[in-house]
This record gives structure tokens, C-alpha cells and sequence, in this order.
């Protein structure tokens, strides 16, 4: 019977196809509407309902300000509490990451080219130290100092080809990076605020979707006046413990046309980022959203996800695995 | 864009709000704690499903109408499962689609027909409604998978993926009942 019907659409071509698609969805239509009026029918009234359950303060108080303000500044409370949690912990990892950089580098330059106003007395303790290593190396304290400076010796004597493959690696530009196929630039600005007091930029998800097609930003305005914001907002890739620009690709440029927008004292405004636009690596540890605000910089941090990765597997697995029962284990 | 909010924004858009809460907020929590079983988690389900209605609003032409309160009743429902998801901490198997793309495999059509009407309608009330509210957005609301996953708060294609899942369950109740049917 099922093969008479295959045969008999074949046969009547798209035209019936079509048909019996429509009689079908308007078939699906009723039975589910249907069974959904069989549920209603077993919902009491209201007023019977009310009697059961009296709704909790924090419930009633959300629901108020979602009534008074159609879900916006619901939006907004949500992100100031998301603000707190998530920045205090950034501001912490940052500045705990500075302390420990700023100190790495520091030893490394004064290593590498000494202490500043340090000269003669410097070189002279270097040839010093050249000279008696294994005495130099009597002591803990002694070990420290003597091996960067026998760097320094050594390069003091002039190693012709030691000195050209420093030169080598000082021309690699520091301010770029290798990403997603190409290069990308370091950010102006490293450090970026998610926002102030008066002023809040947040991502619709912090997670996103490897299939997300744009990544959507909210920029609040609680103080008192109307800000302006420009629409070009940048996309940021932190690599290596730094933030760099990913360049849009030229589509990318021309769909979005840059603007200046006014945001009126307690409004919140959407933005989004169409992720087309741009060649992106999902296995970067996290992205941002760098949003000009009158002249200041803010950065509303996300990551895409890994499980997306193991949905494409999936996908492929399926065809050979019983599906059903992954679904089942899913829901129940 | 900022017309195009400030126009939804109106007045008369937060008096339809305020009134459809009035109206529904109840009836909601009622759907919620059906499926949940948890007062305080239905709470969070109604919550979650009028924080989606502001962004679609436009959907509801007669607050008072039954066609609301079937579309209420979808939305709360799929919060509810949405909750029921994260409760179990299956949210990431549920993200992982477990239909081939092989339309071959899919004959729902073959049993969708007048003649098995009472079957599906059996079936349809066993489904389980992780599975129910996908086939009463695309078909009763008629919305686009583009709408489903604003809803949804999910990408299109993964509500795709879950439309292909509750159809492959459908489809495998129906399979049984016309065999039972058939057996009797």
C-alpha cells in the first residue's frame, strides 16, 4: 500500500506532492490542536487556580517590572547582577595576570638589556661573573644574577650570528598574531570594562552556538543622559593572554554600514554582529564585543561552545548508530 | 532600529502585555506545574515564558481569543521542558541531533491520512511533550523555524533537528498503532 502511494505521487508530480503536503500539515493542524483542547479542558478556571497557588514575592516583583517595561528592563536587571559576578571575577583574573606578566617581563628585559643607568658597573660585574662562574654559583643568591648576566657577556662578545637571529625575531611584528588562518592585530586597548555604573554592554549569551549566524549586544543606559554609541562595533579574539581585532571580511565591511546611535537615559538598545562577516577559529578560548561608547571602550566578552563540535560528529554517527534511543535517554 | 523598538514599545503594546499577564498568569502556572511538579520551578517557567511573549508579541491579535491561550500554553510548556532539560543536566545529549538526514527513512507522511486520524490522535496524546510542543508551534501556531528558535532561544537548525526527532517518534507510535490496529 505504501509503495502504491509512493508510486502514485511520482506519478502525479510536484502539483499533488504540494497537495497532499497541505492536507497533511492541516491534517497535523487539527489532531494537535485538537489534543491540545482535550489538555485545556482539563485547566480550571483562573480564579480555582489562584485559590491553589499564590504566586512568591520574587515572582511578583520580576513580573511587575516585566509588565512595566515589556520585558526591557528585566533584561537590564538580569545583566547588572550578571555584571557584578562575571566582571569582579575578569577584573580579578586581569589584574592577577598583569601582576604576574608585568613581573615575567621585567626580569625578562632587565635580563636581557640591564637595569637602566646600570653601565659600566654593570659590564663590569658581568665579566666578573664570566670569568668565576663556578664561584658565582656557590651561592642561591649568586646563581640568580650570574646566569642572566653571562647572556649578557655573551652577547657582549659579539656573536655575529647570535646577533643576527635576535635581530631576526625583533623584526616579527609583536603587535600581530597568527589566527584563523590569517593575522591579526593587537588590540588598542587590553583591558575593557563590560561597563560602569551608568553604562552596560552584555552578549545574549556568553556561550554561543557554532551555528549562531550573529551574536547580539545589549548596550543599557542607566544614567541620566542620552549616550551615543557607534555601530562598528569590534570583534576581539584573546590569544596568548592578549586581545586582538579580527578583521571583518570585505562582505562582512559592506553589510554593515557604521553609525552613530543616541541612547536615551534608561533605554537599552540591541546590536548585533553578523559573524558572517568574519573568519572565525571556534576553538579560541573567548571573543568580545568592543563597543565605542561617547569615546570609551567596552567589552562584552562570549566563547562559542565545544559541544557544536560534537554535533557535526553526531551527525555524521547517527547513520550508523539507533538514534531513537539517544533521544529517548535526551528527554526522559 | 531604534524606530523599528521604539514603535513595538508603544503603550498600547505593554497594556496588551499587562493584560494577557492578567489574564494567562495563572493558567501558566498551572500548565508549568503539570509538567514540572514544583511550584517554585513553575514560577520560573511562567517567567520565562512571558519574558519570550514581550519579543513576539505581535503573534497575539485577541488577548481574550482561545487561539492565545493554545499559544500561552505551547510556550509555557516548551519553558517547562527547557527547565526539565537543565534539571537533568541533558541539555548537552539533547543538543546532539540523532536523525540522519535521509528522507528516505522518513514515512510519517504515509500514515498522516484521514483514515488514521483516531490513531494519530492516540498517539499525539502519549507524545511526550518535549516532542508535542515542536509540532504545535510548526503546525498549530504556524510559525517558521526561524520564529520556533527565537522561542526557543535556540539556533533554527537545532530546531530542525528537533522537529526530525519528534517526527521519527511519531512516526514510530503510529507504525505501532496501525499494526496493533491491524493485529486486532
Amino acid at each position: 500500500m505504501r509503495d502504491d502511494k509512493r508510486a502514485d505521487g511520482s506519478r502525479n508530480g510536484n502539483g499533488y506532492r504540494e497537495k497532499r503536503e497541505a492536507l497533511q500539515s492541516e491534517l497535523l493542524a487539527d489532531a494537535f490542536g485538537a489534543c491540545m483542547e482535550e489538555q485545556l479542558s482539563f485547566i480550571p478556571p483562573e480564579r480555582e487556580i489562584a485559590r491553589m497557588h499564590v504566586f512568591s514575592e520574587r515572582f511578583q516583583n520580576a513580573m511587575e517590572e516585566l509588565c512595566r517595561t515589556n520585558g526591557r528592563l528585566k533584561k537590564r536587571e538580569l545583566s547588572r547582577r550578571e555584571f557584578i559576578f562575571g566582571f569582579n571575577r575578569i577584573a580579578a583574573s586581569l589584574l592577577l595576570m598583569l601582576v604576574i606578566g608585568g613581573a615575567c617581563v621585567g626580569t625578562y628585559l632587565i635580563a636581557e638589556h640591564g637595569l637602566p643607568g646600570a653601565g659600566r658597573d654593570g659590564s663590569a660585574e658581568t665579566a666578573e661573573a664570566t670569568e668565576a662562574p663556578e664561584e658565582a654559583q656557590s651561592t642561591g643568591a649568586a646563581e640568580d644574577t650570574a646566569a642572566p648576566e653571562e647572556e649578557t657577556a655573551a652577547e657582549s662578545m659579539g656573536d655575529a650570528e647570535s646577533a643576527a637571529t635576535t635581530d631576526a625575531a625583533a623584526q616579527v611584528d609583536p603587535e600581530e598574531a597568527a589566527f584563523a588562518g590569517g593575522t591579526v592585530r593587537l588590540a588598542d586597548e587590553q583591558e575593557l570594562p563590560a561597563g560602569t555604573g551608568e553604562i552596560r554592554t552584555l552578549v545574549s549569551s556568553p556561550v554561543l552556538d557554532r551555528e549562531a549566524e550573529s551574536v547580539k549586544i545589549t548596550i543599557g543606559n542607566l544614567s541620566e543622559e542620552t549616550i551615543t554609541y557607534r555601530t562598528d562595533i569590534e570583534l576581539q579574539v584573546y590569544l596568548d593572554g592578549a586581545w586582538y581585532v579580527v578583521p571583518g571580511t570585505e562582505e562582512g565591511a559592506a553589510a554593515q554600514e557604521p553609525r552613530t546611535v543616541e541612547l536615551e537615559a534608561g533605554m537599552a538598545q540591541d546590536e548585533e554582529i553578523l559573524l558572517s562577516g568574519y573568519t572565525l577559529d571556534f576553538e579560541a578560548e573567548k571573543y568580545r564585543a568592543a563597543v565605542n561608547v561617547d569615546g570609551s571602550f567596552f567589552g562584552a566578552e562570549f566563547r562559542f561552545e565545544t559541544l557544536e563540535e560534537g554535533l557535526e560528529e553526531a551527525l555524521e554517527g547517527t547513520l550508523e548508530g539507533n538514534p531513537d534511543d539517544a533521544g529517548q535517554q535526551a528527554l526522559q | 532600529m531604534l524606530l523599528y523598538l521604539s514603535m513595538l514599545d508603544t503603550q498600547e503594546e505593554k497594556d496588551k502585555f499587562t493584560e494577557i499577564y492578567q489574564q494567562y498568569r495563572h493558567f501558566c502556572w498551572y500548565v508549568a506545574n503539570q509538567l514540572l511538579g514544583d511550584a517554585h520551578l513553575a514560577e520560573d517557567a511562567v517567567q520565562d515564558a512571558f519574558l519570550a511573549l514581550t519579543r513576539h508579541l505581535d503573534k497575539v491579535e485577541d488577548v481574550e481569543s482561545p487561539r492565545t491561550r493554545k499559544f500561552l500554553m505551547t510556550i509555557v510548556k516548551s519553558k517547562a521542558v527547557d527547565i526539565l532539560r537543565k534539571q537533568h543536566g541533558e541539555t548537552s545529549v539533547d543538543e546532539l541531533p540523532v536523525e540522519p538526514a535521509d528522507p528516505g527513512q522518513d514515512v510519517l507522511d504515509h500514515y498522516i491520512t484521514k483514515e488514521n486520524y483516531n490513531h494519530l490522535i492516540s498517539c499525539i496524546l502519549e507524545l511526550d511533550e518535549a516532542y508535542r510542543v515542536i509540532f504545535e508551534y510548526k503546525f498549530v501556531h504556524q510559525l517558521q523555524d526561524r520564529e520556533i528558535a527565537e522561542l526557543l532561544d535556540i539556533t533554527p537548525k537545532l530546531v530542525n533537528v528537533r522537529y526530525f526527532r519528534a517526527r521519527k517518534k511519531l512516526q514510530q507510535m503510529l507504525e505501532k498503532e496501525v499494526a496493533g490496529r491491524a493485529g486486532r
